[in-house]
This record gives structure tokens, C-alpha cells and sequence, in this order.
């Protein structure tokens, strides 16, 4: 009976060891496996003699330690996948990294790469192609109901995806469930919130912590993750971002004609799986970003002919919102987006050559690092908010006065708040650097002009707002938005992957 | 090396397992527990958290086993202190004597 439950120990234990990092397995799991073998035979010929106590002991010990010790070596991965340069696919990346140039990895076969586009075909085969169905009255069943089978399809997909993820080491195509894996943990809790009515005077929390959960501890949840993940692998950041970027559109479409906004849903969806497909099957930063950019201008041109083709707002809008739409209401639409929607794709990406630098800069330089990293976060989070913002949110800001100024206020003061935490990091980086190579300090000045026009570029296009078109000039916001965004694709792809390399080397 | 001091327990004794002689996972666990007369038991966890931790400070070397290597399959692996976890297993050492010393000086000064 003893050898027997020693062999279920040795077992348990093996169950145990898988929730440590792959990196942690590869170096020490078969080492820890023997150790603990030996260890529970000897408590087992012990306990012949002297009873379970021995073998109870050594189980209680594992237990006991095994929490801690698997945090640790978490933390420990994370910290040095961060630390990792960017030539390298790390710990949580997948096999099959090529000694190309930096970010640039083995192509994957189809079948895997295939892998990184299913959840988005998901989406798209049973939400949008069913609520198509539904729009053409092919289908009879109502909005919950198809919500009901999406959730139910996501959440099975995705804990199989997970598992099987998790089991083969964080292959590159398990970037692409990451939102959703968020989604399925974080749904629960705002759905709770929502339906949880705590009458508590003037402060409404039961309108305030839905709102405050969906608007504000969510996108910055999710721009942590972004975050996190660039500067670990930029080509997972670019899988991860893919649905952020339809969901940043997502407002656009708000009052489209329902079929036209279903269909158009449906095709922005199956794109988006295809560009996931292409992204993980071609293993290059440099394209992906590309592919990226063009899923979201495909998607924007999209949605802004959409809404302005088939527009349907309530009688009660105001009058100019009746009007017939021009290029005009088509471009202020589609162009906010790009830029928006470009914050969230190159953003992560530059952070990790802002890294690079800020390592070598010391104390002093990993200070000015991890400020920058504060404000990005910051930034992203409040770009997030920024396009899932609507005027029935948090009930202290329709208290301040007048929901359109204070509503933009909320989300354009995070965004540049981040923006100048970003530059003062930045710029802190810059000044402990050592070193007066003329391109190395180029590359810093570079990376701070990206930072500072940043918060301007975000800011200023959507502090105009989607809903109001026609009342603000948007200019500025493209006078600085659009150089930006040539100096961001720039620095990320192939011409300053090199040259950047090269300057902080 | 005077700065990476106090050591915490189980890293001291794991480290100082290792002064004498390389020693593998096992044995390690073994000489911690007689060392610390059975107070101290290492989990697998435990110890092989502290070795990476040992390994990437660049205080203790992890090579195959030499009387190993012959078997069949993978030979085992064994640690062995460097020269800079020599030092700062020494800096500890020299830190508890002071504070050993002290203490028996106060203790004896209470007595008298």
C-alpha cells in the first residue's frame, strides 16, 4: 500500500512541476522529479517502520512550498523574458526561432498558424455570420440568445486553447486568445457588478463600479497586457493587438443600419482571423505591423462607409445629425480611428527599443524606463476608454457639468498624462545615457519625439469626439498625428529594426 | 560581497552544503536538514528555486557528474560553490561570528 501511494506522490508531484514556467521545466524538471522520487521512496521505507509519517510529511512540504515557489519562478521568467533582447523568441514564445535579424522567426506551418486566426473566425461564424442570419431573417433566435451561444463557444474554445497552449510551452499562436482568455475572466465579474444594485445615497455605486470596472480597470488591464507582452515578444503584441484594433473601431458602427453593420462586422472579423493566420504563419515583425495597419484601414474604410452609407440615428438627435453625410463626416470618422488604432500597434513595439536603452542607462536609466512605461500604460488604457466611452457611464462625471466636456476630459487627461509621463521618462533615459555615439543618441531623440507627440496625436482627435462631426476642427490633430505615425512605422519596421539595433548595441 | 548579506536561511545552508564538497539536488537537501539539525527540510520548490537564484547571482556552478557520466541515460547534475559564492558565504560567516561575539558579551555582561 506504501509503494503504492509513494508512486501516487511521485505522480502528484509530476502534476505539480507543470505549473512552473517552461523555461523553469527545461532547466530543473527532471532534476526536481528524481530528487522528489528518491525522497518518496526513502519516506516510504521509512514508513514501513514508522507509519505515514514520513511520506505525509514530504507531501505536506511540497504543498506547503509549492505555491510560493511556483510564483517565484513566474516572476523570476517574466522578469528575464523582459530582460531578454529582442533577437530572441523567449520563454513563453514557441520553438523554431531563426538567427535572422531581430524579430524575425521561423515560419510555423499552416496548420499551427491557423491556430492564431480560429478565435477571430469564431467570433466572426458565431456572432456576426448568426446575427447576419438573424438581420435576413434566416435565423428566428434574438440578440441573447446568440450571445448566449458565443459566450458558451468563446469560453469552451478558449479554456481548449489554453490548456493545449499551456501544455506545448505558449506557442506564437496562443497571442491571438489572450484577449479572449481576459474576456472570459473579466466578463463574469462586470456582468456581476452591472446587475448588483447597492442603493447608497448620491454616489450610486451601483452605476459607478460597472462603469468604473468596464471603463477603467479594464482597459488598463488590458493595456498592462499589451504592454507586458511587447516587451516580451513583439510579434505576440502584434497577434494580441489584432482584436483590440476591431474592438477600437467597434463605435464607429453605433447607429448603423443593423443587417449593414452585421455584415460589415462579419467580414472585419474573418479579416481579422486571416491577418492573425499571415502574422503567425510569416514570423516578421516588420510585415506584421504592416498587416496590422492594414487590417486597420480595411476595417476602418469599412465601418466609416457603413455608418456613413447607412446611417440610422433616433429622432431626437440633433438636427445636423440628419444631414446627408459628407467626404468630410467620412474622413473625420475613419481618420481618429487609424490614429488611434496605430497608438495601440506600435506603441508596445517602440517600448521595447526604449528597453534596450534603458538597461544600459543604469539606475538612473531603468528609472527613466520604467516612467515610461507608467505613462504608455497610461496612454493606452485611457485610448481604450476613449472609444468605449458613451454618456451613460460613470454618473460623477454627468455630475460635473455636461457630460460631452467632462466625458472627454476623462479619458484625453489619462491619455496625456501618459503621453508626458512617457517623454519624462524618456527624457530621464536620455540623460543617463552613456556613450556619445552620434546615431545612438539619435535613436534616443527619435524615440522621445515619438513620445511627445503621442499624447497630442491621440488627444486632440478624439477630445473632438465621435458622436459631435461637424463642430470641431480637427487639424491639429492630424498636423501632428500623421508625421507620428510615418516616424512610428519607421522606427518598427525593417529600415530602423537594424539601425536601432545597431545604435543601441 | 559584503553587501549581499544577510543571507536567508536556507540559502546560507544550501550554500554552505556546497563549501565543502559539489554535491547534487539530493544531497543537498540531506545536508541542509543535518546541518540545521531537522529544522530546516527543503521542498523540491524550495531548493531548486534558491539553485536558480544561486546559478544566475553566478554564486554556485551546476555541471554533469563526472561518476555518473558512464551510466545510461543523462548523467546527474551537481553544484559547486564559485569563488564568488566562497566569498560571500564567508562575508555570512564573519557576520554571524561579530554578532555571536556581541551577543555573548551582552549575555555575560547580564550575568555579572
Amino acid at each position: 500500500v506504501i509503494s503504492h501511494a509513494a508512486r501516487l506522490v511521485v505522480r502528484l508531484h509530476g502534476v505539480l512541476l507543470r505549473c512552473y514556467p517552461r523555461s523553469f521545466r527545461d532547466d530543473f524538471g527532471a532534476e526536481m522529479r528524481a530528487v522528489f522520487a528518491k525522497a518518496a521512496v526513502e519516506a516510504a521505507t521509512e514508513a514501513a517502520g514508522r507509519g505515514w509519517g514520513p511520506l505525509a510529511g514530504l507531501v505536506w512540504r511540497e504543498l506547503r512550498d509549492w505555491p510560493g515557489a511556483v510564483v517565484q519562478a513566474h516572476w523570476r521568467a517574466l522578469r528575464e523574458g523582459a530582460a531578454m533582447d529582442g533577437t530572441m523568441e523567449t520563454a513563453v514564445g514557441s520553438s523554431g526561432r531563426s538567427s535572422g535579424p531581430e524579430d524575425e522567426y521561423a515560419p510555423v506551418p499552416w496548420r499551427v498558424a491557423l491556430l492564431a486566426g480560429l478565435p477571430h473566425a469564431l467570433v466572426a461564424l458565431t456572432g456576426r455570420a448568426m446575427g447576419v442570419a438573424g438581420a435576413y431573417g434566416l435565423l428566428s433566435w434574438g440578440s441573447s440568445a446568440l450571445e448566449i451561444v458565443l459566450g458558451v463557444v468563446l469560453v469552451v474554445s478558449t479554456a481548449a486553447a489554453m490548456a493545449v497552449a499551456w501544455r506545448r510551452g505558449w506557442p506564437r499562436w496562443s497571442a491571438s486568445w489572450f484577449v479572449y482568455v481576459f474576456a472570459v475572466v473579466a466578463l463574469p465579474l462586470g456582468i456581476a457588478l452591472a446587475r448588483w444594485e447597492l442603493p447608497l445615497g448620491s454616489w450610486q455605486l451601483g452605476v459607478l463600479l460597472p462603469g468604473g470596472y468596464a471603463r477603467l480597470v479594464v482597459p488598463f488591464l488590458l493595456a498592462m497586457m499589451v504592454v507586458v507582452v511587447g516587451l516580451r515578444n513583439r510579434l505576440k503584441a502584434l497577434l494580441m493587438v489584432v482584436p483590440l484594433v476591431l474592438l477600437l473601431w467597434e463605435p464607429v458602427l453605433e447607429f448603423t443600419w443593423y443587417p449593414a453593420r452585421t455584415f460589415v462586422g462579419l467580414l472585419a472579423w474573418l479579416a481579422a482571423a486571416m491577418t492573425a493566420i499571415l502574422i503567425a504563419r510569416a514570423g516578421s515583425v516588420r510585415k506584421g505591423v504592416w498587416m496590422v495597419l492594414g487590417l486597420s484601414v480595411l476595417v476602418g474604410v469599412t465601418y466609416t462607409t457603413a455608418r456613413t452609407g447607412y446611417a440610422r440615428f433616433p429622432a431626437d438627435a440633433p438636427a445636423h445629425y440628419h444631414l446627408p453625410p459628407t467626404a468630410l463626416d467620412w474622413w473625420n470618422l475613419l481618420a481618429p480611428g487609424v490614429l488611434a488604432s496605430a497608438v495601440l500597434i506600435l506603441e508596445p513595439l517602440l517600448m521595447r527599443r526604449l528597453a534596450v536603452l534603458g538597461r544600459r542607462g543604469g539606475r538612473m536609466g531603468r528609472r527613466g524606463l520604467r516612467l515610461s512605461l507608467a505613462g504608455l500604460v497610461l496612454l493606452l488604457a485611457a485610448d481604450l476608454t476613449a472609444s468605449w466611452w458613451t454618456p451613460s457611464g460613470l454618473a460623477v462625471v454627468r455630475l460635473v457639468g455636461g457630460y460631452e466636456a467632462a466625458s472627454s476630459l476623462w479619458f484625453t487627461l489619462p491619455a496625456a498624462l501618459g503621453g508626458l509621463l512617457s517623454l519624462a521618462g524618456a527624457g530621464i533615459l536620455a540623460a543617463a545615457g552613456r556613450g556619445g555615439w552620434m546615431r545612438h543618441e539619435m535613436a534616443r531623440l527619435l524615440l522621445v519625439f515619438v513620445l511627445t507627440v503621442v499624447p497630442i496625436a491621440v488627444a486632440l482627435p478624439l477630445t473632438s469626439g465621435f458622436w459631435d462631426l461637424r463642430t470641431f476642427p480637427r487639424i491639429w490633430g492630424y498636423v501632428v498625428g500623421v508625421p507620428w505615425l510615418g516616424a512610428g512605422i519607421w522606427l518598427v519596421t525593417r529600415r530602423c529594426g537594424g539601425w536601432a539595433s545597431r545604435a543601441a548595441a | 560581497v559584503v553587501e549581499q548579506v544577510p543571507l536567508r536561511e536556507a540559502t546560507f545552508l544550501i550554500m554552505l552544503s556546497l563549501a565543502g564538497e559539489p554535491k547534487h539536488g539530493y544531497a543537498i537537501m540531506q545536508d541542509v536538514e543535518a546541518l540545521s539539525e531537522g529544522r530546516v527540510r527543503l521542498s523540491t520548490g524550495t531548493l531548486y528555486g534558491a539553485l536558480k537564484r544561486l546559478l544566475d547571482d553566478g554564486w554556485i556552478r551546476r555541471t554533469d557528474d563526472e561518476a555518473d557520466a558512464t551510466g545510461p541515460g543523462r548523467p546527474r547534475k551537481v553544484y559547486t560553490l564559485t569563488r564568488l559564492g566562497r566569498r560571500v558565504v564567508e562575508a555570512e560567516v564573519e557576520r554571524l561570528r561579530d554578532l555571536v561575539a556581541v551577543a555573548r558579551l551582552r549575555t555575560a555582561e547580564g550575568e555579572l
